[in-house]
């Protein structure tokens, strides 16, 4: 009820009915104060026929010598105008103007005609009598005619006020037509507003639908279809129109469509959208969709449907499973690749493990021995590689650890007394960094066994490994032998060892190196490995 | 006198074989018997009874380390040392499941290798 008052068109209705019986009813009191002005007019009639009779009577009675008739004949005339009297003193009564002084003086006027007549028809006397009448007569006559002119005069009054006040009524009844009129016109043009942009709305949903290369669906808690755009009409090769209505069983395969009717099934009962994968094997083969459903609420707030947007995706999975499986392939061809490295260093380091065997001279088996070394420390990195799960690059600082322990095992003998001080920050490299890197510390380890530690000598091989600020990798190195009393050797010495390590620091690696033999041996380098993480 | 432990070598990469040959007898062992394939190491094993199995898993032909391993296990309990380029976690899964004694990978410290050896033999045939 309260929404149908809140209803613009009720609300006119209601006004325009209001005012047409505001109208009518003003209408019935103005017809209404007409009749009793017309019963007063009628009163006013009466009062003057009286007079008149009153008038005639008395002149017939009064007149001297006149026949007995012509005195009954007055006197009837009197009884007949104090009847009319009588009359229109009650129908003024009655009416509708009762104003209490003119009542008054229709009582007086009442009571001295019937005094008068009572007079008249008693004592009959004349002479005197008729005089003292005549006067009384005209008294009342004069105050009939001042009563008269009093109640025109008040009618007239009346009639104006009742006037103006209908012609309010009228005004206003207008003015609640206008206004109703106006409110109803715009009420209209809201509504036609209202129902273009509607139109619009709907024009705009209906080409989305249409035209998303997606499916667009809807499919009540029965399972009927309540919407289909052309894309799914078009791939199950059905008319839309058709599908309205129908359970997807008339134009899916049963495991099909029992997969799609146990998705409606999880939404209806979470009560929540859903994303999934599904498949539809149709015409040219099996599709697979990424599909999101979602509960369509009613206005009560329930599920009453189950609405779809499903996305073609088959050629997106192909192209996924293809780069699965060539990423696949890579990985394959990286760990035979990682493996065949391995194996042939397995048989270098076997052919230099035969020749050493074969050699009784100590500086030729430390030659291989150190060659073998070298061999091993690229290897473990083709090992970290394949432990680490990723094969473009390892834990740097790992390595390294692990490496100075297999080359102090490898050059050491019995009476090696020497401990590592390392200090490694995680860091990943890739393969083109960790080997170089290898290869620095094997040198330089070897060279600290060689020289520093020989003979039994007790000391710490110290290694450092930090990315500095300016995102360089440095590397420190020092062991605290005696260092080299001589200086580092030169370039046309016999041991090469140093010159790799500065050749590999500088040229390969593009690193600033520095070499320090005041207090031990030390050695720095510092590196940028931007450019080599780029080119993985 | 001490009788010296007989290792079985199988190893399809001659170089290498060659190589633990003489490294195991340069430090008194006897290499019974070098084999390549899986097939052929069944076989050695039955016709040499060695004490121990050095096995690699990378083999040519069918049949790799491990599932020549297996072959053996049916037979014994011997100890088992694997050696292999492969170095990933289905692998040794794989190669765990014979109960090795040890999982070498390549190219392999011959040192370590040896004191291996050694060790296992100690264990195996304790001092009378």
């Amino acid at each position: 009820m309260r929404d149908e008052i809140r209803n613009p068109r009720t609300l006119a209705y209601a006004a325009i009915v209001l005012s047409a019986a505001a109208m009518l009813a003003m209408s019935n009191i103005h017809s209404a104060q007409r009749r009793a002005i017309a019963s007063d007019d009628a009163v006013l009639s009466s009062l003057r026929l009286a007079r008149i009779d009153l008038n005639r009577g008395f002149l017939r009675t009064q007149s001297s010598g006149a026949a007995s008739s012509d005195r009954d004949e007055g006197l009837a005339m009197l009884r007949q105008a104090e009847q009319t009297l009588a009359e229109a003193s009650r129908a003024y009564a009655d009416s509708g103007v009762r104003s209490p002084e003119n009542l008054s003086s229709f009582a007086e006027i009442d009571g001295a005609f019937a005094s008068f007549m009572s007079r008249l028809e008693t004592d009959g006397a004349e002479g005197e009598r008729y005089a003292e009448l005549r006067i009384s007569f005209y008294a009342i006559e004069r105050k009939a005619e001042l009563l008269d002119s009093a109640i025109q005069e008040e009618l007239r009054e009346f009639l104006r006020g009742l006037d103006a006040q209908y012609v309010a009524a009228l005004w206003l009844a207008s003015f609640i037509l206008i206004g109703v009129t106006a409110a109803i016109h715009a009420s209209a043009r809201a509504k036609a507003r209202i129902s273009a942009s509607l139109r619009e709305s709907q024009e705009l949903m209906r080409s989305i639908i249409e035209n998303t290369p997606s499916f667009v669906y809807a499919f009540d808690t029965e399972g009927r279809c309540v919407l289909a755009n052309r894309r799914v009409a078009d791939f199950m090769r059905v008319d839309a129109e058709w599908m309205i209505g129908r359970r997807r069983a008339e134009w899916m395969a049963e495991e099909t469509e029992k997969a799609h009717r146990l998705n409606d099934g999880q939404v209806l009962e979470g009560n929540e959208p859903i994303t999934i994968e599904e498949d539809i094997t149709e015409g040219d083969g099996r599709r697979v969709f990424l599909t999101t459903k979602f509960p369509l609420l009613g206005p009560d707030g329930r599920v009453w449907a189950v609405g779809g947007i499903s996305t073609d995706i088959t050629e997106r999975k192909r192209s996924e499973q293809e780069l699965r499986e060539a990423l696949a392939e890579r990985e394959v061809l990286l760990r035979e690749l990682n493996h065949r490295t391995k194996n042939n260093m397995q048989v270098i380091s076997s052919w230099l493990a035969l020749q050493s065997s074969r050699s009784d001279d100590p500086a030729v088996v430390a030659v291989l021995r150190e060659a073998d070394a070298r061999i091993k420390a690229m290897a473990l990195v083709h090992r970290k590689l394949y432990q680490g799960g990723n094969l473009s690059s390892i834990d740097l600082a790992d390595y390294l650890r692990e490496l100075l322990g297999v080359l102090v095992a490898a050059y050491g003998d019995e009476d090696l007394r020497v401990s590592t001080a390392l200090d490694l920050q995680e860091l990943r490299a890739v393969i083109d960094v960790a080997v170089p890197c290898g290869l620095i510390v094997s040198e330089l380890v070897s060279n600290s066994l060689k020289h520093a530690f020989k003979d039994g000598r007790e000391g710490t091989i110290a290694l450092t490994l930090k990315r500095n600020a300016a995102d360089e990798i440095e590397l420190a190195y020092s062991d605290d032998g005696p260092g080299c009393p001589g200086g580092l050797p030169g370039p046309g010495s016999k041991g090469i060892g140093l010159a790799t390590v500065k050749a590999i620091g500088e040229n390969q690696l593009g690193g600033r190196v520095r070499f320090e033999t005041d207090r031990g041996f030390s050695f720095g380098l510092a590196f940028s490995d931007a450019g080599f993480r780029a080119r993985v | 006198m001490e009788r010296r432990p007989k290792v079985l070598i199988v190893e399809d990469e001659a170089i290498t074989a060659l190589s633990i040959r003489f490294e195991l007898e340069r430090t008194g062992h006897e290499v019974c018997a070098f084999v390549s394939t899986g097939e052929e190491a069944a076989e050695a094993f039955d016709r040499a009874a060695p004490d121990l199995v050095l096995m690699d898993i990378g083999l040519g032909g069918p049949m790799d380390g491990i599932a020549a391993a297996s072959r053996i296990r049916e037979r014994s309990d011997v100890p088992l040392i694997f050696i292999s380029g492969y170095d990933d976690e289905p692998m040794r899964a794989r190669a765990n499941a014979f109960l090795p004694l040890e999982f070498f990978t390549k190219p392999l410290d011959f040192e370590l290798l040896v004191e291996t050896i050694d060790r296992a033999m100690e264990v195996r045939t304790p001092p009378s």
